[in-house]
C-alpha cells in the first residue's frame, strides 16, 4: 500500500486533486534513498496531518 | 616590476596597430596572468566551464502521487566531475543551462499528468507538465540557473498521478539530465 493510499484510508474525502502539485494542499515526496515516500508539505484547511500511528 | 613587450613575427609583412579608442578618459587595459592567445569581437570560442550529460540506463519506476526523484546511473560526459550522488554542484560559480526530460514506456490513460522537475537545493525551481496518451508521452524542462560554485546544487524529480504501470523509458533519447555553464558569475 502506497503513502497516498494510507492517507486515503485515514481519510477518505479526500480528493486526488488535493494532491497533485499544481494547486493541491498536500505534497507527497519520494527521495529514491530507500526511506519511501513522506509527506513533504501538509496544508490542508481542515484536515489535521495523520500521525505516524494512523498511518502504520 | 614586471614589464610588456611587444614582439613582432619575422615570417609575416604586415602591421599591427594597437588603436586607442575616442575618448578623454584615461584607462587602464590588464593582461591576463598567464599564457594564450587573447581573443576579438571576430573570434570564434566555447565556454571551457563545466558540462554534464547522464541519463538511465534501465527504465525507472515512478512513485504514485509523490514526487519522485530520479536516480541516472550513466553519464555521457561530466567535463569537471560534478556529478555525484544524483545530483550537480558545479565548483565554478556561473548561470547553468540545465535541462530535464522524460518519456514513458508506454500510451497511459488520458488522465495522465507528468511533471517534470528541476529541483535546486531541495525545491522546485521549474517545471514543465505532460499529458494525455499518446503512445510514449513525455515532458521536459529547461532553465537557466544560477549556482554560487560551492554549495548550490539541482537535481531532477518526476510526478504521476497515474496510480500503476508508470515507468520512464530507459536510454539517452528518452531520459536525459544535463546542463552548461553559460556565462560566469
Amino acid at each position: 500500500m502506497t503513502l497516498y493510499d494510507k492517507i486515503k484510508t485515514v481519510y477518505p474525502e479526500l480528493q486526488e486533486s488535493e494532491f497533485y502539485p499544481i494547486g493541491g494542499t498536500i505534497q507527497l515526496q519520494n527521495d529514491s534513498d530507500g526511506n519511501g515516500d513522506y509527506i513533504a508539505k501538509w496544508e490542508h484547511p481542515t484536515l489535521a496531518r495523520p500521525t505516524e500511528e494512523q498511518l502504520a | 616590476m614586471s614589464a610588456v613587450q611587444i614582439q613582432g613575427n619575422a615570417s609575416g609583412t604586415g602591421t599591427l596597430t594597437i588603436a586607442a579608442p575616442n575618448t578623454n578618459t584615461n584607462q587602464t587595459l590588464t593582461l591576463p596572468d598567464n599564457t594564450g592567445t587573447l581573443l576579438s569581437t571576430a573570434s570564434t570560442f566555447a565556454g571551457t566551464g563545466p558540462a554534464f550529460s547522464t541519463y538511465l540506463s534501465a527504465n525507472f519506476s515512478l512513485s504514485f502521487n509523490a514526487n519522485t526523484k530520479v536516480t541516472f546511473d550513466t553519464e555521457d560526459f561530466d567535463t569537471n566531475n560534478n556529478f555525484a550522488s544524483n545530483r550537480f554542484t558545479p565548483t565554478v560559480a556561473g548561470y547553468y543551462q540545465i535541462s530535464v526530460g522524460f518519456g514513458l514506456t508506454a500510451a497511459q490513460t488520458s488522465s495522465l499528468s507528468l511533471i517534470v522537475y528541476i529541483y535546486k537545493n531541495g525545491a522546485s525551481v521549474g517545471q514543465a507538465i505532460g499529458t494525455g496518451a499518446a503512445s510514449f508521452p513525455g515532458s521536459a524542462v529547461s532553465k537557466l540557473i544560477y549556482f554560487n560554485g560551492s554549495t548550490d546544487y539541482v537535481e531532477a524529480y518526476a510526478y504521476t498521478n497515474v496510480a500503476a504501470g508508470v515507468t520512464i523509458q530507459g536510454g539517452s533519447a528518452f531520459s536525459f539530465f544535463t546542463g552548461a555553464m553559460i556565462r560566469a558569475a
